[in-house]
């Protein structure tokens, strides 16, 4: 038996008992929360009644396989992970189609199109800087060792190393692909994240996305650097910290900026 | 027991024969027109004086359904909150052409058989 096998079931549990208490009470802080919840509270309990079932029930599932079966921490990752994305997408169906059906008994006044904005622009803010990157990989392909560092610890030396396809390459490619993925996604299924996010709210989510992936970008072109020599792990430490401390402040006034210009 | 053989056959045969209706149907109130689902369902209730209206459970696989084949696409509006219309698509144009053919041949074989009867 594994101690984070088990604190993870728990949680699990936890999560699914609270997911359940508040299936009544659309809150901003526990449960299912997307557009389609936070605008019906129909679907707020469709959701939030599948996704607490759902989870203490997995929860247990997950605990009697940690204490019975004992798989290695890497396999009961992949299953938790595994459980939590169904519960992401059915929880996201279930909502989506109370939310539907509650709209076909609903008097509409209205055919007015909602005001999207245009992804492409942001797109493209994020996909140039991976360009980028993989022109500088190229360029600095051959001075790179065999095992390059992946990881650094708080002071700046590198605690985590990967051969040099998977760190220089997968690694990075797959940490690079999350935001754009997240930006098309928003795009294409506005009442998918938490605010229905549309005209501003729209434009703020991007630019926010892109903020970050310029940012995860910055961080691997400095892992790179570091594998080459050309930079100090402490740099990369101290740019992380920094530029943490700007995009919290940037979330901060933009979220101002929406929330003003939501209620003038 | 013979009635309640015949509510089920009833049932069944309603079922079948309304499905294909109410697709056609459909795609000819979108023909002209972008509407949301409400607005779909209230034309049944006005057009055929609540005799021949979809529930709304049938309506929503139905909506889903014409989705899925292509033949209609939703897209936002604005209204007390974020709603889902339903206007057709080339696709969805070019089907409901066929199929008013198919309709209208139907409709002939059936007066037909009634004359044929007569």
């Amino acid at each position: 038996m594994n101690e984070l096998e088990v604190v993870l079931s728990i949680v699990m549990i936890c999560v699914g008992v609270l997911t359940y208490a508040f299936r009544n009470t659309p809150n901003p802080y526990i449960g299912v929360r997307m557009g389609y919840t936070y605008l019906s509270k129909e679907a707020w309990r469709k959701a939030n009644t599948f996704a607490g079932i759902y989870c203490i029930l997995t929860g247990f599932c997950l605990l009697a396989i940690s204490v019975i079966l004992k798989p290695s921490i890497p396999a009961f990752l992949a299953v938790l992970l595994i459980l939590v994305a169904i519960l992401a997408v059915q929880s996201y169906r279930t909502a989506k189609e109370t939310y539907e059906r509650e709209d076909l008994r609903t008097p509409a006044n209205t055919t007015r199109p909602l005001k999207m904005i245009g992804v492409k622009p942001y797109l493209l803010v994020q996909l140039i800087p991976i360009a980028f990157y993989f022109i500088l990989a190229s360029m600095f392909w051959d001075r790179l060792p065999d095992t390059v560092a992946i990881h650094f610890d708080a002071s700046g030396r590198p605690d985590n190393y990967a051969d040099k396809i998977t760190g220089t390459l997968v690694i990075p490619l797959i940490a690079m692909a999350v935001i754009p993925l997240l930006t098309v996604l928003a795009s294409r299924e506005p009442m998918l994240i938490r605010f229905p996010v549309y005209g501003k709210g729209q434009k703020v989510l991007f630019t926010l996305l892109a903020g970050v992936q310029i940012f995860i970008v910055a961080v691997m072109m400095l892992a790179l650097l570091y594998n080459v020599g050309m930079v100090f792990g402490e740099l990369v430490v101290w740019f992380t910290i920094g530029f943490s401390v700007l995009l919290l402040i940037w979330i901060g006034w933009m979220w101002r900026v929406y929330r003003l210009e939501v209620n003038s | 027991m013979s009635l309640d053989r015949k509510s089920k056959v009833l049932k069944k045969f309603r079922k079948e024969i309304r499905s294909g209706i109410y697709s056609y149907l459909v795609l000819k109130l979108l023909e002209t027109r972008e509407l949301h689902g409400y607005a779909i369902r209230k034309f049944f209730e006005t057009l055929t004086s609540g005799k021949f209206v979809p529930s709304e459970g049938a309506l929503y696989d139905l909506l889903k359904g014409l989705q899925k084949h292509g033949l209609i696409e939703s897209f936002w509006v604005t209204d007390v909150r974020p709603r889902k219309c339903y206007r057709l698509t080339e696709l969805g144009k070019e089907v409901l052409e066929e199929i008013k053919v198919e309709i209208n041949l139907l409709k002939e074989v059936i007066e037909k058989l009634e004359e044929v009867r007569e």
